[in-house]
């Protein structure tokens, strides 16, 4: 009955109207699910200063993140304004060409059916929608993780050429990309895809690597990195292993996507969608065909997640991105093989893929979107990790804040680099905001409702909007009296 | 085997010719010139990086690559900080550029008018004194026929590694721009003239180029982006470009005709009517050989090459510097031997007496050089002297010998407020504990400065230094 899908027009439709449905859940509330992220005003900042030709301009907002998605958002800016929509243009271009990068590497590695459902379950699954939307520079990388996999799956003359330019290029978007490129030789040696004998072919990899790469490594030996996000080091290294089990089932249940935008940990939730993941994948790799492959997949994929570990000298969900999308990719893979095994005869296998699709959707508008829309976001502390927690209020909707000292002459100040840094960049689009540097130049204060060092306003009364959700914002003085 | 052993005997008198280039190359590498300020202080750098064992990206200036600090590596490892030790690489590369540069102009002119061709190149009293200067700079000419072998060379690869080692070259100094404009612009004419098969994969495979030329070329370009401070005003320096076009036809007879390369090391020019002698001949052979050429569109070819690399080239530098100008007189005295070998074919001289011709030129050219060069140095570890360059003067006291004052300063703490008397003594301070040099004025006992005149005063400890003075301080 492999008839219903395996006619080219068929699935043309399927993926057509896959697409369709992938545009409308990706531009849905676009920039206001979730508004201006703490990062991404900092990131628009980056953009402002290369606009004002006040930065290098070969230096990203950090010496391990390159300045070219910088220069990517600069027309979306100049367009848009300073704007959340600018910034986060360019991530649904990306996400754009993802979409179809995912089916055909997919496809040339796993078949046609199902790599489908590899597909529904990449582009669907709450990581993606919820985080691929957030203008980082990291959340690049998937992008060019599919484009040096679609490079090294074709059947091209300069395939090794441009999979290590792809690959140098993601390296250079972000270091964190840098074990992927590992991982991937490494699993291709074990599972002798390279031979040995012929290894010195492959030395135009390395020549389109260091093209994609060359600036910012000069970049990073230059000025070295922030000790403090990564560097690695053996000695932490077991401590870190154990922090990543225990950060496991949040992380690739995908239940930490929710818990960033609403403030909550969903551990029942957790437990569900991490049991049925494990059994998908377990049916990926235990169904033919394409054993081999889904092995090959989970092997690289965990290859990359200890090099991750060792690299990164905290843990947060954006370093591992990248392998939450691969892990749900596999499922989506497993979920194909047990259709294609037990209901390949059945009519419900021809809507299979829409009903799949459909639940995962709605999984993300249940536990996100609505709640979020709802509430403005959250200021409450989560777990983000095995070992550690913070407060959503970097996620929080800062349209409510905006809009209220829009309407205020004063001169605002935030101690919270998260609050300050989405003013600043809004700042300029808005001359009605007027941010002051430092805390003594400024006539209002703005913090978190509920927490931090604004907690003395004990009534609503001092406050100038009290009918703020997540933030406060005071007169100055009063701060400093107290 | 034996068909090498007999290709060897069949061509022997090349063999010979390629044994008086080693001879030239190698004799008194390590004291003639003497060691170099810029050569000390780009020897230092590979001090700095084996002291700091990290990995370094930025070379002895923003604008020259760190590669070569780091091919140097084993050869001062091997044999200690000297000059030999940083020139050896140079030589090395030199032999490479001979080959490759046979190869090319064999395939592209016949033997003969290639051997004349590279006689006239590489015996010239500038290449043999210019192209053993452990300097980045003196490997243009090393990336120039390596990116162009590899443009030529059918083969898989022969737009990546071409790309690539223009790359490396604008990597290692960004005086190879202009020689790097002239290859690809050249390149991409030559495409006309040749068949439309080869034009299209040419053109389909020119981004594989690219992507090689950024691997080479990016993290230099990295580096330019971020330190600045050395690099002038380019602004500025476009401005007064038409300036230095005027200033060339004055300089350009000393140029061409080897003079001022000869007075670097002696100080002194070489008579009026020889340099123009040489000069007008080998502009009468530049000429004559677009007519009598059999590839006249090739050599045509080569001749709009040097004329795009000078034009570019008088663009980018600040000022005349003989350095700079080293590709643009080496090709020059190329395309002459090249016209060379075309006259003798084309007055039918017999081929053993074409071979014996060559041999006898490429002694000629050495027993001028030593002449000119070497024996003058040897006699009297070089000079002092200013000889008028361009716009500007020059000073010869940069080639001169160190060694007497190495001598002379033994254990003794000294300081020079010439940077570059005090880069060399720094850099041969690794190797040499008897050097006593000091960082400042202060601590300093004895002074030292290159001798301008024959005036010696008192405090002079050794009179008999002809280029030095080292004085006790006041």
């Amino acid at each position: 009955m492999k008839i219903f899908l395996s006619k080219i027009t068929r699935t043309r439709i399927i993926l057509a109207t896959l697409f369709l449905i992938f545009l409308i859940v990706n531009f849905a509330y676009l920039n206001r699910v979730p508004g201006l992220v703490g990062d991404e005003g900092y990131e628009g900042l980056s953009v402002t200063e290369h606009i004002k030709n006040l930065r290098n301009p070969i230096l990203g907002r950090e010496s391990y993140v390159s300045f070219w998605v910088d220069y990517f958002r600069i027309p979306f800016v100049l367009l848009f304004g300073f704007s959340t929509l600018a910034l986060r243009i360019p991530m649904i271009i990306a996400s754009l060409a993802m979409f179809w990068l995912t089916w055909i590497v997919l496809k040339r590695i796993f078949g046609e059916y199902f790599a489908l459902f590899g597909l529904i379950f990449f582009i669907f699954s709450p990581a993606f929608i919820l985080y691929q939307r957030i203008s980082w520079p990291i959340n690049f990388l998937p992008l060019f993780a599919l484009l040096t996999l679609e490079s090294l799956t074709s059947k091209r003359k300069n395939k090794v050429l441009t999979a290590g330019l792809a690959a140098g290029f993601g390296t250079s978007t972000h270091f964190v990309f840098f074990p992927f490129v590992l991982s991937l030789i490494i699993s291709a040696l074990l599972l002798k895809k390279i031979e040995i004998k012929k290894i010195f072919s492959y030395w135009t990899f390395i020549v389109s690597f260091l093209a994609g790469f060359g600036i910012q490594l000069a970049i990073l030996i230059t000025y070295g990195v922030e000790s403090s996000r990564m560097g690695g080091g053996m000695a932490s290294y077991a401590s870190k292993i154990i922090s990543l089990i225990s950060s496991i089932p949040i992380y690739f249940s995908g239940t930490i996507y929710f818990s960033e935008l609403i403030g909550t940990n969903f551990p029942t939730l957790t437990i569900l969608t991490l049991s049925i993941l494990i059994f998908l994948i377990s049916l990926s790799l235990l169904l033919k065909p394409k054993r081999r492959e889904a092995a090959l997949w989970l092997l690289c994929l965990g290859i990359f997640v200890l090099f991750e570990t060792y690299i990164v000298n905290y843990f947060h969900i954006r370093y591992f991105h990248l392998a939450v999308l691969a892990i749900w990719a596999l499922a989506g893979i497993g979920l194909g093989k047990l259709l294609v095994k037990y209901f390949a005869n059945k009519k419900v296998f021809l809507f299979s893929p829409f009903f799949v699709s459909l639940i995962l959707i709605l999984l993300t508008v249940y536990f996100a979107f609505i709640p979020y829309l709802k509430f403005e976001g959250s200021t409450k502390i989560y777990a983000d990790s095995g070992v550690s927690y913070d407060s959503a209020g970097h996620s929080a909707d800062i349209k409510p804040l905006v809009d209220c000292i829009d309407k205020l002459p004063k001169t605002v100040y935030a101690a919270e680099p998260k609050i300050q840094n989405r003013l600043l960049f809004l700042a300029n689009g808005n001359p009605n905001i007027k941010i002051a540097e430092k805390r003594s130049e400024a006539n209002l204060f703005i913090d978190y409702r509920g927490e931090g060092p604004g907690q003395e306003s004990k009534s609503r009364n001092k406050e100038m909007c009290p009918e703020l959700n997540h933030f406060i914002v005071i007169p100055n003085n009063d701060f400093q009296k107290n | 085997m034996n068909s090498i052993l007999l290709k060897a005997r069949r061509n022997y008198w090349v063999l010979i010719i390629f044994a008086l280039f080693l001879i030239a190359n190698f004799s008194y590498l390590g004291s003639v010139p003497g060691l170099m300020g810029d050569e000390g202080s780009e020897g230092q750098n590979v001090f700095e990086i084996l002291k700091s064992k990290q990995v370094a990206v930025v070379g002895e200036r923003s604008y020259i690559g760190v590669l070569i600090d780091y091919v140097r590596i084993p050869f001062i490892l091997g044999l200690g900080y000297n000059a030999f030790a940083l020139r050896l690489p140079i030589v090395i590369a030199s032999i490479v550029f001979f080959w490759m540069m046979l190869f090319l102009l064999k395939k592209t002119f016949g033997l003969m008018p290639a051997i004349f061709g590279l006689i006239l190149l590489t015996f010239s009293p500038i290449y043999l004194g210019e192209q053993r200067l452990a300097w980045a700079i003196t490997l243009i000419p090393f990336f120039i026929a390596t990116s162009i072998f590899f443009f030529y060379r059918e083969s898989k690869y022969n737009f990546l590694l071409a790309g690539l080692f223009l790359g490396l070259g604008l990597s290692n100094h960004i005086i190879f721009l202009p020689s790097a404009v002239a290859v690809i612009v050249i390149f991409l004419i030559s495409l006309l003239f040749r068949g439309k098969k080869i034009i299209s994969t040419s053109l389909s495979n020119f981004w594989t180029g690219l992507i090689s030329f950024w691997a080479g070329f990016g993290i230099q370009f990295a580096i330019l982006q971020l330190f600045k401070e050395d690099q002038g005003n380019p602004g500025k320096v476009a401005e007064l470009f038409s300036e230095r076009f005027q200033n060339l036809p004055n300089l350009l007879p000393s140029l061409l005709s080897g003079s001022v390369y000869i007075a670097r090391y002696s100080g002194q020019l070489l008579s009026q009517p020889n340099t123009f002698l040489i000069f007008y001949t080998l502009i009468f052979l530049t000429f004559l050989g677009l007519f009598i050429s059999k590839q006249k569109k090739i050599y045509f070819l080569i001749i709009v090459g040097i004329v795009i690399h000078l034009v570019a080239l008088l663009y980018i530098i600040d000022r005349y510097s003989l350095r700079y100008f080293v590709v643009f007189a080496l090709s020059v005295w190329l395309v002459s031997g090249l016209s060379l070998g075309f006259l003798l074919q084309k007055i039918s001289i017999p081929l053993n007496f074409q071979k014996i011709i060559a041999i006898v030129l490429a002694l000629i050219l050495l027993f001028f050089s030593a002449n000119k060069i070497l024996f003058p140095f040897l006699k009297t570890g070089g000079n002092t002297n200013n000889f008028p360059l361009g716009n500007r003067e020059e000073s010869a006291e940069a080639l001169v010998d160190i060694k007497p004052l190495l001598s002379c300063i033994s254990d003794k703490k000294v300081f020079s407020e010439n940077i570059h008397i005090r880069n060399r003594l720094t850099f041969l301070t690794n190797s040499n504990n008897k050097i006593k040099l000091v960082e400042n004025f202060k601590n300093a006992d004895y002074i030292i400065e290159y001798r301008k005149d024959s005036v010696k005063n008192a405090r002079e400890i050794c009179p008999t230094l002809i280029n030095f003075k080292v004085s006790k301080k006041k």
